[in-house]
């Protein structure tokens, strides 16, 4: 949180002490009694007898029901209650109470979190079936005006759970409360349970005074303006401060260790141990409130915090399940403490889906859709999350067309679909409240967006950062997909960065199903992604010289690093914000002092990616199998393919010796013919893919059959030593190019069957570049081999491939002629820029200017030297000096096979 | 009692009959240092109780009322004001008695007692 100057200077106030205080909230027991009659496993409907403690008036929703063989006992189960009459409580779905005639029956004044199941039953008719919410609960179209999921509310924050002292105020505020349906209004109806004020209708109520030692209930009720109601609870424990009083005081002896939380985790643990001769009830669940007394120098005054005015509370978590160990010998409990969010980790959720629609009439609706509004939904009627838990939702809201969760826990089900569609999560702040956060390499400007909320500077840290320093990135190209969702309409976008040519090295990522706003949204997140990937300092831990309540792990919030370089030994200066990764403070208890360790990561704003062009998807899928077809064909029976003849380079004598990458020439493909089973052909052919430029990119060509439907899908990816290490694109062509920083040696190529069914039946590809040099007047390129045909690509080699005022490439021309003796046959340029010939005793098949970048020279002989001599520019005017280059020329078999293979050297003009 | 002299021993606002003989503030070991090489200290100090001799009974005593108010939470010390320019006695709330350490015993007598009291708010 952003403090003060003031407090800020205060919060680096030396010496610092902190002074912590353990509660466990015990929910009182409101009702008492014992099951009455037969009631069978699963039973909905629990009569009871023998009221022994209060009445079912004191029974609220929510509540919890605890079975047990004794006055108290929850050993046969819990469960939560729906509602209750003078004869029976009505429970939630349940299947694991035996219950028992005489079973003890214990209502807590608790509101534990819990998934709520929805129900689907099917009709009379067979065949249309009725969606249920809490097992009964009908979607009413008509309940006030329009349905449930018309009539949204808000989620309501009631602030943190709280513990004091006897005479402490404990502050309440409402912030956080926000309404989903804009234009609505809020009326608040608080209640403090053994408080003073007792109530309140404002949306701020402030101060409460508690001066009864005791554990204490908190309801806020949110009423919107449009009739819905939102309903939540926060526990207060109030003890006497010890030397006031022997009884009601805060748990004596304990120790604490660290509490540590990342976003990673999506909140934090701690361990426990109480020493207290007499050991507490201690129940899985329970609700822990550290909470301190602070001074920094000579003021007591605590920090930091995100729920408004409880700085006190230092953390909040529940009782891990399965971690209370009891050491009777020694008098020791201990047990794990966690964020609400390792809770939602252990209650498993129902699979639901809901639609966007302007007006929704069923619970698979939900009205104008957006991220917000589809995770309400889910923790209002799939959970209990709410009535004990603030939650806000927090960055660029989306619509989205579909919310689907799978059967997974309350917290994955809201992290898994703000990671995949927002690049965010779902994180618990140290007082418990549920952040979900869109990411901030999703927001379309990073780093304004998020503001450093202090300086860390040498001061603040004990001893030296531990800086991470990357040497190599690791990351060379991201593709990220994204979906936009107007309310009526959708559009798919894709997106790559750093841009058609990967980085050198690292691994390819992708990131696919955001949703987005836009191409140019996708664009922004895609390289701002790409660059935080890869940023040069990406993480710095760090011990901080004070306690720094302020900082938190939700929401996210950056601090702005200034390290100069005589902080360190490395001489590294970085004055950059940076992300609160993860917190883990310290208790030293024997000195009172806390001191937290961080751990940081950078955040840094890239340049926006490219576009990728998504290629229409033709009617009927583009399948056009014909003929009344009505089963799929059989394949082919592949072709069998010659081995490649040996090739022999020469070394023309007259040449000069430049060296080149070249691909080898023997390649015997592995063919990929079939389904999804035979997925992948594999093809040694090591050979060094050049760097792209504006205007070049190795690339493979397929002649690939496909078959089947829209989803014939190939990916091609060159490998190195069976890692893959760059992935081709598909352009408008139909090449697979590689889009390459710099050269990039590997050691074959995978095409990748990934969906469908389809064929490959051969490929070629090229890959190098002859540079000719300053020709003046004429170049001649040796091509020597064992030659099918050969195209010849001419154009201007400036370096790098930079255009030459607007021009990139002169035309071409091919020979015509098969004359090998004059060399200079053939037709001349426009301009008479350059020649392309070729001496040779084969037959050409045809020659052909494709346009203006390249031309082709087909040349069907087989063993045959081909010299290519380029005529160059004249040597004044425009062209005068410029380096003219055989740009690229490859050899096309049937086998992919690279020309400059053949390519031995350039020789002399 | 010269100027700037006065107070006695004491806990919980009552005058130790038997006053130590020697009394003294424990150093304390630093945190750590900060990025500037600043030493970063806590505030809570420790102080020692030391008395060269006493009666086991009277040791009983003091054993005793450690017991007593180890259960019970904190109790107020008076003690020597750290840092002041006089020897004034000041009283620390909220601090904490160590159990006794005793030296070895001579006729019916003890030697060396030592009572450590801890979570002293110094600053």
């Amino acid at each position: 949180m952003q403090l003060t100057p003031a407090d800020l200077e205060l919060s680096r106030t030396h010496p610092q002490s902190t002074e912590l205080y353990l509660s466990i909230y015990k929910p009182r027991i409101v009702m008492s009694c014992l099951v009455s009659g037969s009631v069978p496993i699963g039973a909905m409907e629990i009569t009871y007898k023998s009221v022994s403690t209060g009445t079912y008036l004191n029974v609220e929703e929510g509540m919890t029901l605890l079975a047990g063989t004794t006055p108290g006992g929850r050993e046969q189960g819990k469960v939560r209650i729906r509602s209750a009459t003078s004869t029976r409580f009505n429970v939630a779905e349940n299947s694991d109470i035996d219950w028992e005639n005489t079973t003890h029956l214990s209502v807590l004044r608790h509101w534990e979190i819990w998934p709520k199941y929805p129900r689907i039953f099917l009709n009379s008719n067979s065949v249309d079936v009725t969606f249920y919410k809490d097992y009964d609960i009908e979607y009413d179209a008509q309940l006030f005006t329009e349905g449930q999921n018309s009539i949204l509310g808000a989620f309501p924050c009631a602030g943190t759970h709280r513990a004091g002292f006897v005479g402490d105020y404990l502050y309440y505020s409402s912030t956080g409360t926000v309404p989903l349906i804009t234009g609505t209004t809020q009326t608040y109806s608080w209640t403090f349970e053994g408080g003073t004020p007792s109530t309140s209708t404002s949306g701020t109520p402030g101060n409460v005074q508690y001066n009864t030692a005791g554990h204490y209930a908190t309801r806020l009720i949110v009423t919107n303006s449009n009739g819905a109601t939102d309903t939540t609870y926060r526990y207060v424990s109030i003890y006497n401060r010890p030397g006031n009083s022997s009884e009601n005081l805060p748990i004596q002896k304990w120790e604490i260790d660290t509490v540590s939380g990342s976003r990673d985790e999506g909140g934090y643990t701690a361990n426990i141990k109480i020493t207290d001769e007499s050991i507490p009830s201690i129940n899985d669940g329970d609700v822990v409130v550290i909470w301190s007394e602070d001074w920094y120098g000579n003021t007591k005054q605590s920090i930091g915090g995100n729920s408004p005015n409880n700085s006190k509370v230092f953390f909040v978590g529940h009782v891990k399940n399965n971690t209370i160990r009891y050491d009777y010998k020694s008098s020791v409990v201990e047990f794990q403490v966690a964020s609400v969010t390792d809770t939602m980790k252990e209650a498993e959720g129902f699979a639901i889906s809901v639609e966007s629609k302007s007006e929704p009439s069923a619970w698979t609706e939900l009205i104008d859709m957006d991220a917000r509004r589809a995770i309400y939904h889910y923790l209002k009627w799939h959970s209990t999350v709410l009535s004990s838990t603030d939650f806000e939702f927090v960055g660029d809201d989306q619509k989205v067309q579909f919310f689907d969760s799978d059967r997974e826990s309350l917290f994955d089900a809201i992290d898994n679909y703000m990671r995949t569609s927002l690049l965010g999560k779902l994180c618990a702040d140290r007082q418990g409240k549920l952040w979900a956060e869109v990411g901030a390499y999703g927001s379309t400007n990073p780093t304004g967006t998020f503001p450093p909320i202090q300086s860390i500077i040498k001061r603040d840290w004990i001893g030296e950062p531990d800086i991470e320093e990357r040497f190599i990135k690791p990351t060379s190209f991201i593709e990220m997909g994204g979906v936009s969702y107007d309310g009526s309409g959708f559009g798919a976008y894709l997106s790559q960065a750093p841009g058609n040519a990967p980085g050198t090295r690292g691994r390819v990522d992708n990131f696919t199903g955001l949703t987005v706003e836009g191409q140019a949204h996708l664009n922004e997140i895609t390289g701002h992604m790409f660059a935080n990937m890869n940023s040069q300092y990406p993480s710095i831990d760090l011990d901080l010289a004070g306690n720094y309540r302020q900082l938190d792990i939700a929401p996210q919030e950056t601090v702005r690093m200034d390290i100069s370089p005589v902080d360190t030994n490395r001489g590294i200066t970085i004055n950059s914000p940076y992300l609160i990764d993860s917190m883990t403070w310290k208790y030293d208890s024997k000195n009172k002092v806390m001191l937290p360790s961080a751990g940081l990561i950078s955040l840094v704003n890239g340049r926006a990616g490219e576009t990728v062009l998504i290629p229409e998807i033709p009617d009927e899928g583009g399948f056009d199998i014909g003929g009344g077809f009505g089963g799929f064909p059989s394949f082919p029976s592949a072709p069998s393919f010659p081995s490649p003849a040996p090739v022999v380079v020469e070394v023309l004598d007259d040449c000069n010796s430049l060296t080149f990458n070249k691909f080898p020439i023997n390649w015997t493909p592995t063919l990929l013919i079939g389904n999804t089973a035979t997925r992948i052909a594999s093809a040694p052919f090591p050979c060094t893919l050049r760097q792209s430029s504006p205007t070049f990119k190795s690339f493979i060509t397929l002649n690939a059959v496909y078959y089947g439907d829209a989803s014939t899908k190939f990916s091609v990816f060159a490998v190195n030593n069976g890692v893959r290490v760059a992935t081709a694109v598909r352009n408008n062509l139909g090449f697979w190019e590689f889009n390459l920083l710099s050269d990039l040696a590997v050691t074959g190529f995978e095409i990748e069957l990934e969906s469908g069914v389809g064929s490959i039946t051969s490929g070629y590809g090229y890959g190098d570049i002859i540079e000719t040099g300053d020709m003046g007047n004429n170049t001649t390129v040796c091509v020597t081999g064992n030659l099918y045909s050969i195209e010849a690509y001419t154009g201007y080699w400036a370096t790098p491939w930079a255009p030459y005022v607007g021009q990139k490439y002169y035309n071409c021309y091919t020979h015509s002629g098969n004359s090998p003796a004059n060399g200079g046959v053939g037709r001349s340029g426009i301009d008479g820029l350059f020649k392309l010939v070729y001496y040779g005793t084969g037959e050409e098949t045809y020659a052909e200017q494709v346009d203006y970048n390249y031309g082709r020279i087909y040349y069907t002989a087989v063993g045959n030297t081909i010299v290519l001599k380029i005529s160059g520019p004249p040597v004044s005017g425009n062209y005068y000096g410029m380096k003219w280059a055989l740009r690229n020329a490859y050899v096309r078999g049937r086998m992919i096979q690279l020309a400059t293979s053949y390519i031995s050297n350039v020789c002399a003009p | 009692m010269p100027a700037g002299y006065s107070g006695s021993y004491g806990f919980n606002g009552t005058k130790l009959t038997l006053q130590p003989s020697k009394g003294q503030w424990e150093s304390k070991d630093i945190l750590g240092r900060d990025g500037s090489g600043r030493a970063i200290y806590p505030s809570m100090g420790d102080f020692t109780l030391i008395w060269g001799i006493m009666s086991t009974s009277e040791f009983k005593q003091l054993n005793d009322y450690f017991l007593y108010v180890s259960n019970t939470g904190t109790i107020v010390s008076d003690l020597p004001k750290w840092g002041d320019v006089d020897y004034l006695f000041y009283s620390y709330s909220g601090t904490l008695l160590n159990r006794p350490s005793v030296g070895s015993y001579f006729s019916e007598y003890v030697e060396d007692v030592r009572l450590l009291i801890t979570n002293i708010r110094v600053s």
